[in-house]
Formats: structure tokens, C-alpha cells, sequence
């Protein structure tokens, strides 16, 4: 596949993955954050993030398989869960953040078990979606070519 | 990316225990130019911030650092040790938070994800609080130069106090006052003219409303002396007569004016004729004051005139008023009580008063005088006592005349409540207590033709207040004198030259509204005509603003 084709591809897996909810305009301020002293900015912001929400998700799981659950630790955990998922633009993640702290306020345990899946499952897919994402990036820069910017309005 | 124009290299401590925050933020900032150090949590926070307290110029710290009070104890800290601004940050936007977190004294509160553009203008909050503990400094320095205020951001500056500072009146400013004042007459005594005329003679730091102010209390200052003089008519002799005096000291207030009076009878020296106008005082006064004044005179022929060294400064009687009922039954006459000289003012302004109100209130008011400390000199002045109620009172106690015997007192001479304004702008005030804490003394002018009276100015609670008038002042050209209308004190004066060429008269008592206007705190600078209008009078054009 030859340069011009990666890029436009790459503009369009990006596209998509705004259109589908899975990111945000906060992912845009990243890419904005980007330059040539800092090229890799917005990789490693998503690998610190990826780092710290497995251990979060664990803590999270643990939690909740507690006999007498602590809710407010738990709502601590997901709430920061939620920010940082928020601050780099993982939409549905956050969104799912949002609806476990309800249920976390409810002290239900069984409403936060199934919250936990969802944010897990959510946070599975747009860690893949970036994952792919990056890989397709490296592969236009190794090409010779560069990454495209984006200019999306919503 | 545009750049800012406050200088870069602004320094920033970052706290947040989410590491992708953290990172992110600091990239923002980096972008802006900042110079950032990034930290894990409050204790670290707190750590890197004793360590120099130069070292940063703000802090951005999230709300929910392990606990969410960690946050705001770390904002607290922060504040109170180190003086920095603090931007709160938090995922949270809930308003309670935002609300706390600014009641705790966050300068900002950032709701995370923000925006680089958020960010670009924290430097603002630097600059502000900067300015902020200037003035802060400023004023806690120089407390009397300058006062806080917000300015149109809702910052604080320093700026220079107001000037409702207090003009005192030297002895140096009256002399040159009351020469101005002679100099132009009364028909051109404006208090534009004697302002010019003192800065001629070399006077600095006056404004015309000073000179104005000051103007309206010489006034009042005459026209009661000669209310004191028409009661010191009506009273029996015997109670004055009776009086231990002592050439040394403590004199109360109206029983000065009293003696002097006497004095000056006694001297022979003052001829009835000289009285023309007579100050409209209760029913009493208002007819043949001269023949009571001759009376007077005729009656107080024994009146020992001894080391009463008139002209001094130091001029002080001891003048005991007794229980006697000599003197109840000449409560008649109008005692010259504290509280009856300021009732002068109020009573004429009123016009229609009756004689047994007087003694009424007199009962009342007339056994508190109030205790004037000079400044340069130590006048002590006692109170005297009238009626039952408290014994004469030796020693430097002070009396303090309340609102609230005011009211009573207006209560019993008007037979009615006082309404808000005549006591003072709030009824609240009616029990706070009235007392004097500056005096100043200054002296008669040697001027031939002026007789000027060594007076006070009242100070209470710093505010220097003034007697309100309207009356109108005659110019007595043949005496060449500010004669007040009601005031024959400076004709005394003026007529008997060997006592007051370059004698003095004390005068010790505010007035009543005086009182009142101290009370309000209200700067004599900022003296404005007081409603005790008459009828169908307004305010001369001279008092008009």
C-alpha cells in the first residue's frame, strides 16, 4: 500500500472512530498537543493511560468481589476512572464511568458488577481501536509519509 | 499556538494522583510556556513547597486526591503558608464541589477534561494575587495612609485614604482663620475667600470644606456662649455664687460659660445695650433678654473673680451646681446644663418650647456632662450634677451621654418620640455611648476686634463632628466682629477688651446634634446642611452646595 492510501485511511478509521462515540473532541486537544518536540505525545498519553486503567479495572473487579462491598471506594476508583478516561477522550468509557457511579450511589452491588463488565467491555474496544490506530500510524511514517491532521467539526 | 503575554517561564506545581491527568496537563502547559512540576499528592505537594517557597507562583491540584478533603486541605494549606493562588481541578461537576472548593479559597475551579485555551489564562491569577498581597502589605504597613479597595476587576488595591481624614485645627490654622475672617467681614465670609486668605498667610493642607465646617462650629461656638450667657441670667446667684471654686481645675461644661459670664458681669464692664439679639431659646429667652442679662448683672456684683486666669489655656473652673432646691426652682431659668446648651440649638430650631420641659430634660441630662481630655493641654473637666440623680463627681471620670438620653430627652421636651433623623440615622444607635477620646485646644486670637474662643473640637471615634446651622450671621461692623444673630459672647468679648484681648473662652460641650453627628460618624469634611430647618426658611445661599 503506498503512502497517499495509508493516510486516507488512517483519515477515515480516525473519522469513524468520532462518529461511532468511541473518541471525543479531547482526543483532538492531544493531537493538537503533538509537535515536533513532542511526536509522540499523544502515543504515550494513551499507553500511561492504558497502564493505569488495567490497574484500576483490577482494583475495581477486586472490589466489588469484596463479601461486604465498599462502595465509596469504589466510586473512588471510578471516578477517577472516569477522568482519566475523560482526558483523553474516551468517550464511551467515560460514559459508562458516569452510569456505574449511579449505581455506586445506589450501593448496589449487582448494578456495579454489571457496570464493571460494561466498563471493562468498553474499554477493551476503544483500546484496541487505538492500538490499531497507532499501528496503522507507524506504518505511514515508516513509509516515508506523515500523519495526516484532522480536521473534524462537530 | 499562540503565545501569551505575560512573561513565560510562569511556575506551576501540578498535583493530581491520576497519572494520565498529570501528563497531559503538563503537556498543556508546557505549550503554553510554563514551567511545570508535576506531583502525585498533597504531601509531596506541600514538600516541594516549603522546601522554596519562591519556587512556584501557583499550584493546580485536583479536588479527589485519595480523599476529596485531601484536596482541600491541600488548597487551604496552600493559601494560608504560602500565599499561592490554587486552581482546583476535579472530573466533578457537581456545584457543591465547585462551591467548596472556591469557599476554601480555590482562585479557580477547572472542570477536568479542560482545554489548553482553559489554561492559557492562569497567569492572570498570579498577577492578581500578586497585587493582592501588595496591597495587603501596603495597608497593614501604613494602616492610616491608605485603605483597601476593590477596584474594577474586584482587586484589591491600596489607595490612598480618603479624606475623611481628620483636619485638626491648630491653634496656628484658627489664628489664621479667624484673621481671614476678620479680614473679610461678615458679608464676604465665605469659606472660598478664607480659605484663600489662610493659604496667603501660609496655611497648607486645607480644602474649602474644612474652612466651611470649621466656619459653621465658630459660629455655633458664639452663638451658644451667648445661650450660655441668657441662662446665666436667669440663674439665682446663689447657686453660682456658692460653687468652691478653685482656681484649678475641673470644670464642667456649660458652668464655665457660666462663671465667665459672671465674670464678665462682674466686671462691670458689659453693658446691657450691648445685647441686641438674643438666641430664640424656649419661650423664655425669646423676650427681654436684656433686662434679665442686666438683672444678672446687677445681681452677681459679688462674684469673686479670682485667679481665674483668663487667656491661659489652662483655664479650667470647678463649678458645682447643688441639689439644692434653689436651683430646682430655678430650673425655671434656663440652667446652662450640658444638655440644655445643646437643647439651645435643638429647642430654636423647634421653636416652641416650654420652660418646664426644660427642667424636665434638664433633670435628666443636666447632672451628665462629659469629659473633654485635651490634647495639648490637660483640661480635666468634670461633670456637674443637677437633680437627683448623681452626685457631683470628682476625679476624671467621664460621663458618657447616650443617644439614648438624648432621645429621652427630646422625648420630654417634644413630648414625642424622637423620629430617626433627629437622633441620629438609626434607632440602633440609641444606646451605643457617646464619648469624646480628642480634644483639641487651641487659643484666642490677639486680634483687637475678634474675640476668639479657645474651643474644642470634639472628637469621638475619630470623627471630628460639627454643629449644624442655618442661622444666618450678622457682621457687626461697629464691633468689627462675626457676631453670631444670637450670640453676644464676642460683643462681650470685643467690649471689654482688657479680658479678652487675647483671652479665652472655654467651650467644652457639643452640641447635641453635634453629638448626634459623632455618633453617625460623620466627617465634618463631609458635613452637609442637617434638616433642622425651619419653616418656610431655606438654607442661605452661602450654605448651599
Amino acid at each position: 500500500m503506498e503512502v497517499g492510501q495509508m493516510q486516507r485511511q488512517w483519515v477515515d478509521y480516525t473519522k469513524s472512530l468520532f462518529l461511532e462515540g468511541f473518541l471525543d473532541g479531547q482526543f483532538l486537544q492531544l493531537q493538537q498537543l503533538q509537535d515536533e518536540s513532542n511526536p509522540d505525545f499523544v502515543v504515550e498519553v494513551v499507553s500511561l493511560f492504558f497502564e493505569d486503567s488495567e490497574k484500576l479495572l483490577n482494583d475495581l473487579t477486586r472490589a466489588l468481589e469484596q463479601p461486604s462491598v465498599d462502595f465509596k471506594r469504589v466510586d473512588a476508583h471510578v471516578h477517577q476512572f472516569k477522568g482519566s478516561s475523560s482526558s483523553i477522550g474516551a468517550q464511551r468509557v467515560k460514559n459508562a464511568c458516569i452510569a456505574f457511579r449511579n449505581f455506586c450511589e445506589e450501593q448496589n452491588t449487582e448494578g456495579c458488577v454489571r457496570c464493571v463488565q460494561q466498563v471493562k467491555q468498553e474499554y477493551y474496544l476503544v483500546k484496541n481501536k487505538l492500538e490499531t490506530l497507532f499501528a496503522m500510524e507507524q506504518q505511514i511514517v515508516a513509509a516515508g509519509g506523515s500523519i495526516p491532521i484532522l480536521e473534524l467539526s462537530f | 499556538m499562540e503565545e501569551d503575554e505575560f512573561p513565560t517561564g510562569l511556575k506551576i506545581l501540578v498535583v493530581d494522583d491520576d497519572e494520565t491527568c498529570l501528563f497531559i496537563l503538563e503537556r498543556m502547559l508546557q505549550s503554553l510556556n510554563y514551567q511545570v512540576t508535576k506531583c502525585r499528592n498533597a504531601e509531596e505537594a506541600l514538600c516541594m513547597l516549603r522546601e522554596d517557597k519562591g519556587k512556584f507562583d501557583i499550584v493546580i491540584s485536583d479536588v479527589h486526591m485519595l480523599t476529596m478533603e485531601e484536596g482541600f486541605k491541600l488548597l487551604e494549606t496552600v493559601g494560608l503558608e504560602m500565599k499561592l493562588p490554587v486552581i482546583m481541578m476535579s472530573s466533578d461537576d457537581n456545584h457543591e464541589t465547585m462551591k467548596k472548593g472556591i469557599i476554601h479559597g480555590a482562585c479557580d475551579y477547572l472542570v477536568k477534561p479542560f482545554q489548553r485555551t482553559a489554561l492559557r489564562l492562569i497567569w492572570q491569577h498570579v498577577v492578581r494575587n500578586r497585587r493582592n498581597k501588595q496591597a495587603l502589605a501596603v495597608a497593614v504597613a501604613e494602616p492610616q495612609s491608605c485603605v483597601l479597595v476593590e477596584d474594577d476587576d474586584d482587586d484589591l488595591v491600596a489607595s490612598p485614604a480618603k479624606k475623611r481624614r481628620r483636619l485638626v485645627w491648630t491653634a496656628q490654622l484658627h489664628h489664621q482663620f479667624v484673621t481671614a475672617v476678620n479680614q473679610l467681614g461678615h458679608k464676604n465670609c465665605h469659606p472660598k475667600k478664607i480659605l484663600d486668605r489662610m493659604q496667603q498667610m501660609g496655611a497648607r493642607g486645607l480644602t474649602r470644606e474644612n474652612v466651611a465646617s470649621h466656619l459653621q462650629k465658630y459660629r455655633i461656638h458664639f452663638r451658644r456662649q451667648n445661650e450660655a450667657s441668657q441662662n446665666q441670667r436667669r440663674q439665682s446667684t446663689s447657686t453660682i455664687g456658692s460653687s468652691s471654686r478653685e482656681p484649678n481645675f475641673n470644670f464642667s461644661s456649660s458652668s464655665n460659660e457660666l462663671i465667665r459670664l459672671q465674670d464678665y458681669a462682674n466686671s462691670g464692664q458689659v453693658p446691657f445695650q450691648s445685647f441686641t439679639t438674643f438666641p430664640l431659646v424656649a419661650g423664655a429667652v425669646s423676650e427681654r433678654p436684656e433686662p434679665k442679662f442686666g438683672m444678672l448683672l446687677a445681681d452677681q456684683g459679688n462674684l469673686p473673680l479670682d485667679s481665674r486666669t483668663l487667656g491661659e489655656p489652662r483655664y479650667e473652673m470647678e463649678y458645682q451646681l447643688s441639689n439644692s432646691s434653689p436651683l430646682q426652682a430655678n430650673l425655671q431659668s434656663e440652667i446652662p446644663t450640658t444638655m440644655d446648651l445643646k437643647q439651645q440649638i435643638f429647642l430654636h430650631e423647634q421653636q416652641q418650647q416650654q420652660k418646664q420641659e426644660e427642667e424636665a430634660h434638664l433633670q435628666i441630662l443636666g447632672n451628665r456632662g462629659l469629659q473633654v481630655t485635651s490634647e495639648g493641654t490637660s483640661i480635666q473637666k468634670k461633670s456637674t450634677s443637677l437633680g437627683a440623680n448623681s452626685p457631683r463627681v470628682d476625679g476624671n471620670q467621664s460621663h458618657h451621654l447616650t443617644l439614648k438620653d438624648i432621645a429621652q430627652a427630646m422625648q420630654m421636651v417634644n413630648g414625642t418620640a424622637p423620629a430617626n433623623h433627629d437622633i441620629g440615622q438609626s434607632q440602633t444607635s440609641l444606646n451605643q455611648d457617646v464619648t469624646e477620646c480628642n480634644v483639641t485646644t487651641f487659643y484666642p486670637t490677639t486680634h483687637e476686634s475678634i474675640p476668639c474662643g479657645e474651643h474644642y473640637n470634639f472628637y469621638i471615634n475619630e470623627s471630628c463632628f460639627g454643629i449644624p446651622t442655618v442661622e444666618e450671621q450678622h457682621y457687626n461692623k461697629d464691633m468689627g466682629s462675626i457676631v453670631d444673630e444670637h450670640s453676644n459672647w464676642d460683643k462681650l468679648l470685643v467690649d471689654d477688651p482688657q479680658r479678652f484681648k487675647g483671652g479665652s473662652c472655654l467651650y467644652d460641650q457639643p452640641s447635641f446634634e453635634a453629638l448626634i453627628y459623632a455618633q453617625n460618624h460623620v466627617a465634618i469634611d463631609d458635613y452637609m446642611p442637617r434638616p433642622f430647618i425651619e419653616e418656610g426658611t431655606g438654607l442661605p445661599a452661602r450654605y448651599q452646595r
